[in-house]
């Protein structure tokens, strides 16, 4: 028996005027959770793969000199660095050159340092740049230096990579519990909606199971009522995502120098990321009152 | 048309409402269910449209054994089944010709076909000029008849009425009684469950008296006691 489409917009748009209060809660907290998932996908995810990829293939260590480490030996890391086919370039920091970058950095918001430290305090320095930019291969590259006679010490910018990785890992994986209890409690009022649908039009089904209106003829409009709720709720955050994902892109922007400002997204992801939005609000809003209308329309 | 075969009926707090029923209905009758209340009528009557089950015995309608019946033949069943409600049950929100056309809507009828039938059956219970009033604009006899429309508008095999003269006052009553009496000449079978003493006795037609739940009487051309 097919439902004529006016008769289910017609019974679909009384269900959800009647529930006017609870539909708008139940659209408000899909709308909420939504939002909360995009912007973990859009910078959780995504926007730290890209910068992921990005720190990645900028990869390079630094070999520090012990500042007693005699010429000989400091040429012969040299020496070794340039020779090796694992090492794309290689330039090397003497104390001049150290003290510059010393200066730079610290002149503004440290010149107390500036002043106290000495030129030849400053450790003179290899930065090599691999040919492979895969992060554990320099890792193990990097960490072949730290044994070797007059050098200090080996830094690894890829090891600060990895902890901002982990620390931004152990964030989504609690904003995805976060999104996921909200999820729940999304279907939970979907659940609660319908039911109450179901309980204001209680008259109307039993008019309809009497007269002979099959199940699925009497579940429809309901279930109708839920994907709205879930689809509007998935668009408005889709649009809430939006706005948050440019604010965060124009707060970068402003920053260059910040870690998070290179958090950042392709257009494409964005769309991916708005369209799953709308399709998890819509099958949210589906499963809500599928349930509902399972449980309390029995005919 | 209808036929109860030892049928019982037992509700969980374990009140008999229907004892070892047999009852052998025609097509066109016209039958009153007479008794106290709690005598079995409503329980007589729900199972006819399986709004129960029989706990024990076979309850045949239309040439279907109802206890057989699946759950997704129930709908095709009570197509055949016209229910008359003692409270109306109309819905306040929607006209006359809208709760009537409601019932039509709710099986999928087409569009061109309501806009035939409803005005058509408005006529017959003569309630054409009130087709745009709401029901809280209606008297109480006029609500029943709206109702009847309701349950009438597909043209039923069967017409069930549960007291539908209940809430109304002699005189109403009498209209109701006609129109039923209408409807029942033209072939329609009326299961009619009544307290009323007056209308059992002026109609003379098939009375079941029933009696904690025990059919005690089963009178052609009957009347009340």
């Amino acid at each position: 028996m097919a439902i004529r489409p006016d008769y289910l917009v017609r019974e679909t748009g009384q269900n959800l005027i009647r529930n006017w209060l609870l539909s708008t809660a139940t659209v408000l907290i899909v709308t909420v959770s939504l939002t909360m998932l995009g912007i973990t996908v859009l910078v959780g995810y995504f926007g730290l793969d890209n910068a992921f990829v990005r720190w990645n293939n900028d990869v390079s260590f630094i070999v520090y000199m012990d500042s007693t480490a005699t010429q000989p030996q400091i040429d012969a890391i040299g020496a070794e660095l340039k020779a090796s086919k694992l090492v794309d370039t290689v330039e090397y920091y003497d104390t001049n050159k150290t003290w510059d970058l010393f200066v730079k950095i610290f002149k503004q918001t440290n010149p107390e340092m500036v002043s106290s430290t000495k030129r030849e305090d400053l450790p003179t320095s290899f930065r090599v740049k691999p040919s492979n930019p895969d992060a554990s291969v320099v890792r193990e590259m990097a960490a072949s230096y730290r044994p070797k006679t007059g050098v200090y010490d080996v830094d690894f910018p890829a090891e600060q990579v990895r902890t901002v990785q982990r620390a931004a890992e152990r964030i989504r994986l609690w904003l995805l519990v976060g999104v996921i209890a909200l999820l729940i409690a999304s279907v939970v009022l979907i659940f609660i909606a319908i039911q109450t649908a179901v309980f204001s039009r209680r008259r109307e089904i039993e008019v309809m199971r009497l007269v002979g209106a099959t199940n699925w003829f009497i579940r429809i409009p309901f279930l109708v009522e839920g994907v709205i709720q879930g689809l509007v709720g998935g668009l408005l955050a889709a649009g809430f995502t939006w706005v948050l994902g440019s604010a965060w892109k124009s707060a970068g922007a402003s920053m260059k120098n910040s870690l998070l400002a290179q958090f950042l997204w392709q257009p494409g992801q964005a769309l991916l990321t708005y369209g799953a939005l709308i399709a998890i609000g819509s099958f949210v809003g589906a499963v809500g009152s599928a349930l509902s209308v399972s449980w309390y329309l029995r005919v | 048309m209808i036929k109860l075969d030892n049928v019982s009926k037992v509700y969980k707090n374990e009140h008999a409402a229907l004892r070892d029923a047999n009852v052998d209905i025609e097509r066109g009758e016209f039958v009153f269910l007479v008794g106290p209340s709690g005598s079995g009528k409503s329980t007589f009557i729900r199972l006819l449209n399986r709004q129960e089950f029989a706990t024990t015995g076979n309850v045949w309608v239309a040439g279907k054994e109802l206890g057989a019946l699946k759950n997704h033949d129930v709908p095709k069943l009570r197509r055949n089944i016209g229910y008359i409600f003692q409270d109306y049950k109309l819905l306040p929100n929607k006209t006359v010709e809208e709760n009537v056309a409601f019932a039509l809507e709710a099986i999928g009828r087409p569009r061109q076909a309501i806009r035939t039938q409803v005005p058509a059956i408005l006529e017959l219970v003569g309630l054409a000029k009130k087709a745009k009033s709401r029901p809280d604009e209606l008297s109480g006899g006029e609500q029943q008849r709206v109702s009847i429309a309701r349950a009438f508008v597909n043209r039923p095999l069967i017409l069930l009425a549960d007291e539908p003269t209940g809430n109304l006052d002699p005189a109403t009553t009498i209209g109701i009684m006609k129109l039923l009496d209408r409807i029942n000449r033209t072939g329609t079978t009326v299961v009619m469950a009544t307290h009323d003493r007056g209308i059992v006795d002026v109609m003379r037609r098939r009375v079941i008296e029933l009696e904690m739940g025990r059919i005690v009487r089963d009178q052609a051309r009957g009347v009340y006691e």
